[in-house]
């Protein structure tokens, strides 16, 4: 292994801001950026350039094939639309790369099988990078469940409202035909770490396709999860719905998340600044006021320059996926954790398809 | 002058009494201290009140059949236990009188079949306290619903969250049903009459961590319902959770982006408040403000209990679609009564059988008089006070979130 870990990137839209602090803060070597998109390709070289100043721009290739046949690469980044993640992390385990995976984790239960065999006989690490499990209100508020201080944990709720452009450069993005709930992962990951849980069952509705026009996939979908420790969770996907966070002027999600416990509850605040709402009761007779904790997306405590990828999450993902190369150490996020926050999304949409009837969410475990 | 009468005691129609046109004529309880009680508060509070109006001393009855008999009544109300009300309001119907019946209405489908079918033979009608109607955040919103501005939801949400039941409340019958049925009356009716159709099915979840071992349903349940047209609603109801009184409601419709409401009922009787949230268009215009909706300023949410503004404005909206023939303004109706009692008994099923339960449906009524002229904000809030919640609630928020 040469001292820094030699980095090749599939996507240059979202790899380009995940790929930044690996370069720069964690000692890592950028080699080649599959890339087929010339506008793309551009707007990588300028942020390059104003994250890294005069240090020369990567290879950009035009095909994925071709960073897979790259002897000087140690491990790739897939940042790619969301049904070509799970195929081409097989394709890269085979080839025996270390691989970090933007979310979902896989399309299909044929895909999530498939990976979950190639991960298991892989030399390489898989990685699943689901940045919202690194934000600091999400630790904290694990450690307050893991501490007690919500009792038992009987009901959660994750909601994730993201509109984004559905056309790319004249052509339709992935998001543009592609089921919402799938994109479950930012909220199925936090909670269920939470929780330490994984969802068993899962019952989903969808709303037609009347908001806007230029998209083919439903407004919105809802789904009721089960999960193995009996906890009941309702998990809300749009893309095509504007809800802006006023303390997010510059980016239109909305990222809602709750847990009710037999001691008190927690809630990511509806509307306003994100803040966390919280009430801890030793009795339950007492009913106190909730209150406000300041508990932000960033880790304040890490260097400045880490903040601005999702908080500082890209900034940690990078730090743990090069420290689980060079050390030999065990992903934060495995394959099988990947696949329990990707797995209900999946398993939601089929459960749409048969108009709400329960679905069975496998255990990967078990592939 | 309208000649009412209650049955049961508790004291949530008591403001009642307060409405301009209306005497309160006896009070039936079987319980006499509680009926004497009652009795006492209202003489003290006609005595008040003379200088404004003739009223009768109120008789006191037990056998609510009785009172129906010897009484010349126009409107019932009833704040009994769950399982009572459908005999009586029927009885009522059938004595002529119209009916001011407490949540849920009923607890059967049948229950429901038999009421609905009693308002349609009788032409009285039958409206159900479900308190979030005349919330004045959604009522505004139901409004504005009617306008048509906002266009077709396409997803309501609305939770209820109800500290302290059922564990505090084994004498109550509240114990004796499912959180959906007796606390689920509020949020359903919200997401149902904003859907503005009857669910056609659901699927539920539910947990019961903390509910009294003798307790047989769940303390907390999650619903999901869809509509024939393809539409979501969401319903959460939480009867044991540590969190003060909660309810919310988020609307997702092509007219605006996202209408979320929401109230919270600290029990410290110092803070009745509602923050709102609005979302349009482009998202550049947002509205977000916290207005103290349920009283009078000078007033304590003490002086005013949290129940009495609500029933005194459902008092205004009964009198009026009373006299007008038009669908009451802040209460649900026989046919949205029955809808929510449907939705909560297919949540049952769902939750009993882990599947998808179909609902029953109620067509609308068609008693109403659609030609009638729409009464103004003059003729729903002929009185001061009455008229004072109206303007500041309604004049408030649709000068901050709808202009």
């Amino acid at each position: 292994m040469p001292e820094r870990t030699r980095l090749g990137l599939a996507g240059a839209g979202r790899g380009g801001g995940l790929i930044i602090p690996a370069i720069r803060d964690h000692g890592a070597e950028l080699v080649a950026v599959a890339e087929p998109f010339p506008r793309r390709r551009e707007l990588f070289g300028e942020r390059w350039t104003k994250n890294l100043g005069d240090k020369p721009l990567p290879e950009f290739l035009d095909t994925y094939e071709a960073l897979l046949e790259r002897k000087d690469i140690d491990a790739l980044v897939i940042a790619t639309p969301a049904p070509m993640h799970a195929p081409q992390a097989v394709q890269a385990l085979e080839a025996g790369f270390h691989v970090l995976s933007e979310v979902p984790a896989a399309h299909t239960l044929d895909q999530a099988r498939d990976l979950v065999r190639a991960a298991r006989a892989a030399k390489g690490t898989y990685f699943f990078s689901e940045n919202c499990c690194f934000w600091y209100f999400v630790k904290e508020w694990a450690r307050m469940v893991r501490e007690g201080r919500l009792g038992e944990v009987q009901y959660v709720e994750g909601e994730y409202v993201h509109r984004l452009g559905f056309k790319f450069w004249g052509r339709p993005s992935w998001r543009a035909s592609y089921e919402p709930i799938r994109y479950c992962t930012h909220e199925t990951g936090p909670l269920l770490d939470i929780l330490d849980d994984r969802v068993v069952q899962v019952s989903a509705l969808t709303t037609s396709n009347k908001v806007f026009s230029d998209k083919a996939s439903d407004d919105i979908q809802v789904a009721l999860f089960k999960t193995a420790k009996g906890v009941a969770y309702k998990q809300l996907n749009a893309f095509g719905v504007n809800r802006h966070h006023l303390s997010q002027n510059t980016s239109p999600v909305h990222h809602y998340y709750s847990l009710y416990g037999s001691r008190g509850f927690l809630e990511t605040t509806r509307h306003g600044e994100f803040k966390t709402l919280a009430c801890f009761q030793e009795d339950p007779s007492e009913n106190k006021e909730h209150e406000v904790l300041d508990l932000p997306k960033e880790d304040l405590t890490l260097p400045e320059q880490a903040r601005g990828g999702h908080g500082t999450a890209d900034w940690e993902i990078m730090r743990d996926f090069l420290a689980c190369i060079s050390e030999g150490r065990a992903p934060t996020i495995d394959v099988y954790r990947g696949l329990d926050y990707t797995l209900p999304g999946i398993c939601a949409v089929e459960s749409i398809a048969r108009g709400g009837a329960p679905v069975t969410v496998p255990d990967p475990r078990e592939f | 002058m309208y000649k009412f009468a209650h049955i049961g005691s508790g004291a949530m129609a008591w403001p009642l009494c307060l409405s301009r046109d209306v005497d309160v004529r006896a009070i039936c309880d079987v319980h006499d201290k509680r009926r004497n009680d009652a009795i006492k508060v209202l003489e003290g509070m006609k005595a008040q009140m003379t200088a404004d109006k003739e009223l009768t001393p109120t008789a006191g009855y037990t056998d609510y059949r009785e009172m129906l008999d010897k009484e010349p009544l126009d409107i019932v109300g009833i704040g009994t236990p769950h399982q009572l009300h459908a005999e009586m309001a029927v009885a009522a119907l059938e004595a002529g009188c119209h009916v001011f019946c407490e949540k849920p209405m009923a607890v059967t489908l049948e229950e429901c079949d038999r009421m609905v079918e009693a308002v349609r033979r009788t032409g009285r009608r039958l409206c159900i306290n479900v308190g979030l109607r005349a919330d004045a955040a959604v009522h505004t919103v139901l409004l504005e619903r009617e306008s048509g501005d906002l266009g077709e939801p396409y997803y309501v949400k609305s939770d209820y969250i109800h500290h302290g039941f059922p564990a505090s409340s084994k004498d109550n019958c509240h114990f004796l049903y499912s959180p959906l049925l007796s606390f689920g009356s509020h949020p359903l009716d919200l997401i149902l009459g904003i859907l503005g159709e009857q669910a056609s099915e659901v699927y539920a979840a539910g947990t019961r961590k903390m509910a009294d071992p003798d307790y047989k349903f769940h303390d907390t349940e999650s619903v999901l319902l869809k509509t024939a047209d393809g539409r979501v609603g969401h319903c959460l109801v939480a009867t044991d959770v540590r969190r003060a009184g909660f309810n919310t409601l988020q609307i997702y419709a092509p007219g605006c982006d996202v209408i979320q409401v929401e109230n919270e009922y600290p029990r410290d009787d110092n803070f009745h408040g509602a923050a709102w949230a609005f979302w349009r268009g482009d998202g550049q215009r947002t509205v977000r403000t916290n207005l103290d909706l349920a009283r009078p300023s000078g007033h304590t949410h003490a002086d005013w209990g949290g129940h009495k503004p609500t029933i005194y404005k459902h008092a205004e909206s009964l009198i009026m679609a009373i006299e007008h023939n038009v669908k009451p303004l802040t209460m649900a109706d026989v046919v949205d009564g029955a809808r929510a009692v449907a939705v909560a008994l297919a949540a049952e099923e769902s939750l009993r059988t882990g599947q998808p339960a179909s609902v029953r449906q109620y067509a609308p009524l068609d008693a109403y008089d659609e030609n009638a002229p729409q009464p103004g904000i003059d003729d729903y809030f002929g009185s001061v006070l009455g008229k004072y919640f109206y303007l500041q609630e309604r004049g408030s928020l649709r000068t901050l979130l709808f202009a």
